[in-house]
């Protein structure tokens, strides 16, 4: 479960309109799935940040698992990043000179020691084939375009142990067919595993259904 | 956490040359400083060691002869009181005084047998000290006090100062059309000794040369000799003061002794002083090199911890999103810690081996020169190798773990 009660990031505080969802209480349940739709500027990436242990600018609280993050140490960070929860962050934060299989398996490393299953090699190869970028899987990243790097990114988040999927307008350069495919994927693994997804998207997509949709 | 990947990720960036550069800036400081060490205790050593020649630096000392003497006014003996307040000075080890025959003396060499027509036959003193100051000690320079039944006086041995051989070969034998002698074949020399006045009482005895002397510029008997001679031919009956002494002092402060001896107006071979100042020399260059070596260790080590430091930031891409990914900063610390070791390793191992090479070549030449330098490393050197290497560790480590430990942190913009 993750909570967060009357959390204002600190860069928006000025600009927020007080009946924005950043000023009220809201829970998050595992195993739900959550859209935030927002227009640029209002925060959804800050959230996805506050929740990543990325920065620590904000007012209000944040519970994750009933701990106030504020009393996370930096290997608590490390323990939530490497099986709590699997992030696809707006830059993706791939790295450009592995190959897309590196990258993927480079993060199952780092989660290795945790007690939670890891996929294997052939579903990862079978994800890529389902998202239609299994050939793309032995290039460096930075050879592939951003909408096939979003993919891999999605791929890594998958591969690796998680509750949670936080994903920050993951599709923003997918078109709809893609979109469809990957959300399914998604959606998918995380029943399979009754994780919770929070997603963050500028508009509404049409293929997309959550259990809750939260506008700021 | 396989490392393979990492390598790829965090070294891409950074161009190594920096990193040979402080890699062996670190090796040539830290071997700097090693063999600067070695060598102050190899050479300490050698400085003091009681049998190495120059561990106690001899010194032989009389009073200034002033006119007064000339005149027969003045006195150049040394009292006891003197001789006991020299023994007192922290700086002198012993005294010694020499003891002179005090009856006329003539030596007589006949080269017949070498094919020489003509030998010589000359005056001559002879002077005798405790053993513990002579710098040769041969097995045969020792005579025994004749039995009542003996009819010719025992063989007495003697010790020329290396100078006079060399007076004669280089001098002497050259000017006369004479054939120059080696020690060895000068040792085979007959020579006689008639020692006293022939017209009152006077003694005949065989000669032998048992060595050479660098330290002693006169003739040197066995002392028993000389005390029987002087009794047997001296009209003295009390034996003679002294006025010539002898003096085992320690090298490193003969500064002090020169000004001492310079107070009481005495005399000594300014030459040797020298040695000391050659001693002060020596820890000067020494200390020089180790420090040296600690700047440019310092240098070296500053040099390294840029090179991590911009490292770090290069990579700061690729940590930040390592740490994203779930790595601790521990984990990341200990990756950057384990090269650094592996590194410190090496510079060590090599530094150890020059070391050891640096010594032995050192050593042979000792050796060559009559030195007994000991060959093993000494314990303060391997202290401050490792201790070196402990606080170059450290400030790497912390370097490290601090710019990893600021990365991890969730950012807090003003």
């Amino acid at each position: 479960m993750i909570t967060c009660s009357y959390v204002i990031p600190t860069p928006i505080q000025e600009i927020l309109p007080p009946e924005a969802i950043w000023n009220h209480d809201i829970q998050f349940v595992p195993g739900q799935t959550y859209q935030i739709i927002a227009p640029s500027g209002r925060g959804k990436s800050t959230l996805i940040g506050l929740l990543a242990g990325l920065r620590g600018d904000y007012s209000g609280q944040i519970h994750i698992n009933n701990r106030n993050i504020q009393q996370f140490n930096t290997q608590d960070w490390s323990n939530w990043r490497a099986s709590g929860a699997s992030f696809v962050f707006q830059d993706l934060r791939l790295f450009p000179n592995l190959t897309a299989l590196q990258n993927i398996q480079l993060a199952q490393n780092i989660a290795q020691n945790t007690e939670q299953p890891i996929a294997t090699i052939n579903a990862i190869e079978q994800w890529a084939d389902q998202l239609q970028i299994k050939h793309k899987l032995m290039q460096p990243c930075g050879e592939l375009s951003f909408g096939q790097q979003q993919r891999i990114a999605i791929l890594r988040a998958l591969a690796k142990p998680f509750q949670w999927l936080m994903l920050d307008e993951p599709f923003s350069h997918l078109d709809p067919q893609n979109t469809q495919l990957a959300w399914q994927l998604i959606l998918e693994i995380a029943q399979q595993r009754k994780a919770g997804i929070i997603i963050t998207s500028l508009n509404p997509y049409a293929n997309i259904l959550c259990d809750h949709t939260l506008s700021v | 956490m396989k490392n393979a990947p990492l390598q790829t990720l965090l070294l891409r960036t950074q161009k190594p040359s920096q990193l040979f550069a402080g890699i062996f800036g670190a090796m040539l400081g830290l071997s700097l400083i090693l063999i600067a060490v070695q060598m102050y205790f190899n050479f300490n050593n050698i400085l003091n060691a009681p049998d190495q020649g120059i561990g106690s630096q001899y010194l032989v000392v009389n009073k200034e002869i002033s006119v007064l003497n000339s005149l027969n006014l003045g006195n150049s003996n040394f009292e006891t009181v003197e001789i006991q307040e020299l023994n007192k000075l922290p700086f002198v080890s012993a005294v010694g005084a020499f003891e002179s025959n005090q009856y006329p003396a003539k030596a007589s060499l006949n080269l017949a047998q070498f094919g020489v027509n003509n030998g010589f036959v000359t005056d001559i003193f002879m002077e005798s000290v405790e053993s513990q100051f002579l710098d040769l000690k041969p097995n045969q320079f020792q005579w025994t006090m004749p039995t009542s039944d003996q009819t010719t006086l025992p063989e007495v041995p003697i010790i020329l100062p290396t100078d006079f051989i060399n007076l004669y070969n280089f001098n002497y034998a050259p000017s006369r059309g004479l054939p120059q002698i080696s020690k060895d074949v000068i040792k085979l020399a007959p020579f006689q000794l008639l020692l006293g006045d022939p017209l009152k009482k006077s003694m005949l005895v065989n000669a032998r040369i048992a060595g050479f002397s660098n330290r002693i510029g006169s003739v040197l008997v066995p002392i028993n000799f000389l005390r029987y001679s002087n009794q047997q031919l001296s009209q003295n009956t009390s034996p003679a003061k002294p006025n010539k002494l002898i003096l085992a002092a320690q090298p490193n402060k003969l500064p002090e002794l020169q000004n001492y001896l310079d107070e009481m107006g005495y005399e000594t071979n300014q030459e040797l002083m020298r040695n000391g100042k050659f001693h002060t020399l020596l820890r000067v260059i020494l200390g020089s090199v180790a420090a040296l070596g600690l700047i440019v260790i310092f240098v070296a080590v500053s040099s390294f911890v840029l090179y991590l430091q911009l490292s770090i930031t290069q990579s700061k891409y690729e940590l930040e999103t390592l740490l994203r990914l779930g790595l601790s900063h521990h984990q990341l610390t200990r990756w950057y810690v384990q090269g650094i070791a592996l590194i410190l390793l090496g510079i060590s191992l090599i530094s150890t081996l020059l070391l050891y090479t640096t010594n032995n070549y050192i050593y042979k030449h000792l050796i060559r020169l009559d030195f007994q330098p000991e060959k093993h490393i000494h314990a303060p050197v391997i202290y401050a190798g490792t201790a070196l290497i402990i606080i170059v560790f450290l400030v790497q480590y912390r370097t490290i773990r601090n710019q990893i430990f600021q990365l991890s942190l969730p950012s807090k913009p003003k």
